[in-house]
């Protein structure tokens, strides 16, 4: 028995695009590669197929990397050879299968706080670029954005390649969801950005500051209220330190290694 | 909507729903190669395709995303080379690779790893060990610990560039014989496979693969809530739906009790189910069954049911159980009690075992010590779900295609379910994509039987993952108590271990499995000098009901939950006594010659006799296994231990010794049939189950070597309950000792038939010839003159010529001892000791199971055990919420090890000679889940300090006793 209630468009252009969405369908969903759950999909729906528009390329643009928004996991992985820790971080977040088909838009809409590399992510301070209307807002706002408007879709991201970044993560194994995690990136001008992950919450952004003890304190205070059924809080208090300070001594010998350069 | 695809170098034109996915789509048009795991977000890969050169899984894509991309199956790399007259170009070299070096077990994920290598040797055709280990990391195995696959997208690497097969170059496992073990053709060798030409292939081997026209999709509703009475159930709605051919409730089905346990009549254990019940009794509990044209109106109509549920309380906390005021699981009138099980108490099975005078012992010692130690509810996650199709065929009789261990228990167990008699039940067992204990268990066959019976239609039930974490079973968690009495030179003079065992919502294997972890892991160590000859052990347990899933048969049955205090504990007992660990356990352990000491007071089976264990092979495991793992050169060697350079990292080693059992003495049967073919090859029909492990292979083999004829030259069939013999099924580490004996002395009354034909055709001939002095070998029968007459001759002497008889027969074989095989498991750890994180880094088993009839099917048992007891250490266990809400849901959430992290991993075999099996053999398939745990327990503790008393050893716990050990 086929149900053909479900309307199935590939636009191959942005007019396209934009006249099916002028059209004003009830119930849009977007087709973003991959690992998109079909038993989520209702009758009546409009799909709107989105690999056709070119927003799977990963490129270097000056000192930005930019990922279109249906680029794989994989093609990211691959595409920067300059962050090997966003390499593992990619190797932690799936298996090669899932990285192969998973795109960044699907992977935004599904990421947790244990992610990995949602946490690496907003180390690296992205910003996303949503059309139809071309505006450009950071991913954190993105992500805490609990209304999106329907019809507003991230295109592409943009992050500013860091001078250094580092991750480190805890888990059961090597290739487990991490219990804890916590990514650092330091921009050209010094600056320090670190984010959360295992937070029991989304990933955390904390304040930037380059204080040690700031940070440490900041870091405590984002898994204050950590505790879930994978880990205390008072051991995600107490590790997050430990993560962090390893996180700044690669910072610093990475700095160290360019400056020797 | 008309979709047209690209697959194998063909375009496909396909009528589809724009939401079918591109997996079922592929399935429609019979393209079978890519399975189904019933994950929901592609974290086992078993469907995976190659899409535009790239592995993906075909689940994750609708079919409509797929047009315009290139496809690549399984189907279209390569095709058996032997079809008649038909030549074609073969099988790929990834394929063959895998077939030829034992890769292929349960042949379920197979195809997707063989061509998630494909993949990647077409983008770089020399690849690094890593990078085959990167590439196969999105492919789930349960079976092999990726030792295999990974070595044969290496071999097949190095043969597509040299263009040429190499010399078989695998490595096989380490042999030594400790024993004089008789020169053998055919046993011993490691032989391929007899199925893993068609599973390389993705053929349509599986349950799911076999399509029926009108098949109806079956769907079971569960219970949110973890106990209430169903005080109202309305599905008139749901059976409204159009495209809904049943629903139907507990007041539907006659109201027949049973246990799911698939265990030999009677069944040991409480019956307490019923198909549907007007109560629940864990979140998971079936509710409502539906048939429906789509799986999609079949959940739909799940979801139109109204349900009313009288909450009750609940019990999450088995140490509640027993408590006076808890309330009831099981007040049904209809229960029938086995042993000593108490519903009144939520008590499922009691054991209470003394041998010898444990108090007295006690009393001789000079020190005593006492620890509970906890081991968790873990899954099997074997990759391929629970299915079943039943239908009736054209005789009326019931049909019931299933994945099951225990064909012959599910024909006995469901007939009074479905209220017909067994000889109109046929139960077919095609290929089994992995059970370890959970298809030991009839437990969805009635939903699909139930069903067809309602509508005349047949039915397919296939789980989906997160029913198979919510609703199969799991292995029972349980709390024990060791309490041992220890003299200053190490002897043990007294042992005692105290459990509480948690069988879930239902007692299936309640008393067995339980039993099995006392009567296996306590009689390891029976102490030394005069405590050898008169042991004091006790072993107490009470098995009680909680409102959570129900636990169950599960690899080692019960054992690896008594090595995990048992094997903790004798090392701090080493450690107290400043002994080192391996004399201490050596000096007490039980030796050859001596009584089973449980087998005067336990049995699983009938009533227990003494058994006397035969061949001990622990010390040479012990000593093979320290020499894999470089003991000498690690333990108590401060150097390395240290990581330089890196003071938060600590390196440890530890050990464990195991013993099992080899099937169930008295019990447990198993049959099998051989009848010659007119070419002179053979047909072996068993009713013994190959659910991976290549248990049709060494059956084949064992045939073969009476015969003297090839394994190729024996069609083996397994099974099907109206055409194969009886077999009790796959459990119990029976096949290889059980089974096989029943298949060589069905071979060796065939091989009588043969020489005497012999004996009769040369007579003719004018050679007088004593049958018995006929050698049967090179699929020739030798006179000792040096005459022969082929296979093929007698054959057709037999089935045409004169005198005319099928040459046939049947034999069975119940043993009447348990040899058990025994191993030595070495671990080595890095602990970080800032955050608690422990990466193992070596795991050794050496392994005495007797004469190894296949030693690489028998070495890929061992590697994929010690998998599955690694994550049993490290990473796997099954947490309830409040309210009795499962954690783990899928395999993302429960890990387990993919093929780009497992540690280094190596099996060796100490071969003895068990004279109770015609070739020497004893069990090895449930052994590697016993001693890897506390191996890596006992390796955290050499490398901090600390002692982690609950199993699996995470980060947290770790990290918690270094912080109270520095406190303290």
């Amino acid at each position: 028995m086929k149900n053909d209630t479900i309307r199935y468009h590939r636009p191959g252009t942005m007019e396209e695009f934009e006249a099916l969405l002028a059209g004003g369908p009830e119930k849009i969903v977007f087709l973003a590669g991959g690992n998109f759950p079909a038993h989520a999909l209702e009758d009546g729906a409009t799909l709107i197929d989105l690999q056709t528009l070119g927003w799977d390329r990963v490129y270097r643009s000056g000192d930005d990397l930019v990922m279109g928004s249906l680029a794989t996991l994989e093609q990211i992985r691959t595409a920067e050879p300059g962050l090997a820790d966003l390499k593992e971080v990619l190797s932690i977040e799936a298996g090669l299968n899932v990285r192969n088909s998973l795109s960044l838009l699907n992977f935004l809409q599904s990421a947790d706080d244990r992610s990995p590399f949602l946490t690496a992510l907003l180390a690296l301070a992205p910003e996303v670029v949503l059309v139809p209307a071309q505006k450009t807002i950071p991913l954190e706002k993105y992500l805490s954005q609990t209304q999106m408007g329907k019809l507003e879709l991230i295109s592409e991201m943009r992050c500013i390649l860091p001078e250094a970044f580092a991750f480190e993560s805890v888990a059961r194994t090597p290739k487990d969801r991490p219990l804890i995690c916590l990514a650092v990136a330091r921009d050209r001008a010094g600056g320090l950005r670190v984010t959360c992950g295992g937070t029991a919450k989304a990933p955390q952004v904390l304040p930037e500051t380059n204080q040690l003890e700031s940070l440490t304190y900041l870091v405590r205070q984002a898994y204050q209220e950590s505790g879930d059924q994978w880990a205390s809080a008072e051991y995600r208090k107490e590790v997050a330190v430990v993560l962090l300070n390893r996180c700044l001594q690669k910072i610093v010998l990475s700095s160290i290694r360019k400056e020797a350069k | 909507m008309n979709i047209r695809l690209s697959i194998n170098r063909d375009v496909y034109e396909v009528e589809a729903n724009p939401k079918d996915r591109l997996l079922d789509v592929l399935r429609q048009i019979g393209l079978l190669g890519a399975k189904s795991g019933g994950c929901q977000r592609g974290e086992c890969g078993a469907c995976t395709v190659i899409m535009d050169g790239m592995a993906v899984n075909s689940c994750m894509f609708l079919a409509v995303q797929a047009q315009g991309h290139v496809i690549e199956t399984i189907e279209g790399l390569g095709e058996n080379p032997d079809q008649g007259w038909k030549k074609t170009a073969g099988l790929d070299p990834l394929q063959k690779a895998f077939i030829e070096n034992g890769s292929i077990q349960c042949g379920y994920c197979e195809p997707a790893m063989i061509l998630a290598a494909k993949a990647l040797l077409n983008k770089n055709p020399n690849p690094t060990e890593a990078e085959a280990r990167e590439a196969l990391s999105g492919v789930l195995c349960r079976c092999t610990a990726y030792v295999k696959p990974v070595q044969a997208v290496l071999r097949a690497a190095e043969v597509m560039q040299t263009g040429n097969s190499p010399e078989k170059t695998i490595p096989s496992p380490k042999i030594v014989k400790l024993d004089e073990i008789p020169e053998t053709e055919t046993v011993g060798k490691s032989e391929i496979k007899v199925d893993a030409v068609k599973l390389a292939q993705g053929k349509p081997a599986f349950t799911a693969d076999f399509q029926m026209p009108n098949t109806l999709i079956a769907k079971v509703l569960r219970s949110p809530v973890a106990h209430a009475r169903i005080a109202s159930i309305d599905a008139s709605k749901a059976q409204a739906l159009p495209g809904v051919a049943a629903v139907l409730t507990w007041q539907d089905l006659p109201r027949v009790v049973y246990s799911t346990a698939g265990q030999s009549d009677p069944i040991p254990g409480p019956l307490d189910t019923f198909s549907l019940d007007n109560k629940v009794r864990f979140v998971g509990d079936r509710v409502a069954f539906v048939a429906a044209e789509t799986a999609e109106i079949a959940e739909k109509a799940l979801s139109l049911i109204e349900v009313g549920y009288e909450e009750l309380p609940i019990i999450l906390d088995p140490r509640e159980s027993m408590q006076p005021d808890a309330p009831r699981i099981h007040g049904e009138q209809e229960y029938v009690n086995f042993a000593d099980s108490d519903p009144s108490r939520n008590l499922a099975a009691a054991i209470r075992i003394d041998i010898g005078n444990v108090e007295k012992g006690m009393a001789e010692a000079d020190h005593i010590f006492e620890q509970e130690y906890v081991v968790p509810k873990v899954q099997h996650a074997h990759i391929e779900p629970h299915v079943a199709l039943t239908y009736w065929d054209e005789n009326d009789r019931l049909v019931i295609r299933t994945s099951t261990q225990v064909p012959f228990h599910v024909r006995r167990m469901i007939a009074p379910l479905l209220d017909l008699p067994i000889k109109r039940i046929r139960v077919i067992k095609p290929r089994i994509g992995g059970g370890f204990g959970n298809k030991q268990e009839m437990l969805i066959e009635d939903v699909s039987a139930h069903l067809t019976i309602a509508t005349g239609r047949p039915v397919l039930y296939e789980m989906t993952r997160e029913e198979e974490f919510i609703a199969s079973r799991s292995r029972h968690p349980m709390r024990i108590k060791m309490r041992t009495g220890v003299k200053k030179d190490g002897t043990l003079t007294a042992n005692e271990m105290i459990a509480l065992s948690d069988t879930g919502a239902y007692g299936c294997h309640a008393l067995t499995v339980t039993g099995n972890t006392g009567q296996k892991s306590m009689a390891l160590y029976v102490g030394d000098g005069i405590y050898r000859k008169s042991p004091n052990i006790r072993f107490y347990a009470d098995i009680v009901y909680t409102n959570t899933p129900p636990s169950g048969a599960y690899r080692g049955y019960g054992v690896p939950q008594g090595y995990w205090p048992v094997e903790r504990h004798m090392e701090a007992i080493a450690r107290a006594l400043n002994m080192d660990p391996l004399e201490f356990r050596l000096k007490n352990a039980l030796r050859a010659g001596e009584l089973q000491p449980f087998s005067t007071s336990w049995s699983e089976g009938r009533e227990p006799k003494p058994e006397i264990v035969e061949t001990v092979g622990l010390e040479e495991c012990v000593r093979q296994g320290s020499m894999a793992i470089g003991w000498e050169d690690k333990y108590a060697n401060p150097g390395w231990h240290a990581v330089p350079g890196r003071p938060h990292l600590r390196r440890g080693i530890g050990v464990a010794m195991v013993m099992q059992g080899t099937a169930i003495p008295y019990l447990d049967m198993g049959g099998a049939s051989i009848k010659i073919n007119d070419d002179g090859s053979f047909n072996l029909l068993v009713g013994a189950t190959d659910l991976g492990t290549g248990s049709d292979t060494i059956l084949a083999q064992m045939a073969a070597e009476v015969l003297g004829i090839p394994t190729e030259d024996v069609v083996i069939y397994s099974s099907d309950t109206d055409f194969t013999p009886f077999d009790k099924g796959a459990y119990a580490s029976s096949t290889t000792y059980i089974s096989g004996t029943a298949v060589t002395k069905a071979a060796q009354e065939v091989a009588g038939k043969i020489r005497k034909r012999a004996a009769a055709i040369f007579e003719t001939q004018g050679i007088a010839v004593n049958p018995e002095q006929i050698v049967l070998k090179n699929k020739r029968a030798v006179a000792p003159t040096g005459q022969s007459l082929s296979m093929a001759e007698i054959a057709l002497d037999s089935l045409h010529h004169r005198d005319q008889e099928q040459i046939m027969a049947v034999a069975s074989h119940v043993a009447p001892t348990s040899p058990p095989p025994f191993a030595a498991q070495f671990a080595t750890v890095l602990v970080d000791v800032e955050t608690g994180q422990v990466t193992v880094e070596d795991l050794v088993m050496a392994v005495d199971g007797g004469v190894i009839i296949n030693p690489t099917t028998a070495s890929g048992q061992v590697e994929g055990g010690m998998a599955q007891a690694l994550g049993y250490g490290v990473c796997e266990e099954m947490h309830y919420n409040s309210r009795g809400v499962a954690r783990e849901k899928d395999l993302v959430d429960y890990h387990i090890f993919r093929a780009d992290e497992m540690p280094r991993v190596q099996a060796i075999f100490v071969e003895t000679y068990e004279h109770s099996h015609p070739f020497g053999a004893k069990a090895v398939a449930e052994i590697p889940m016993d001693g890897a745990a506390p191996a890596i327990g006992n390796a955290v503790l050499d490398a901090c300090g600390v002692e982690i008393y609950d199993n699996p050893v995470t980060p947290e716990k770790i990290w918690k006793a270094l912080k109270n050990s520095k406190q303290g």
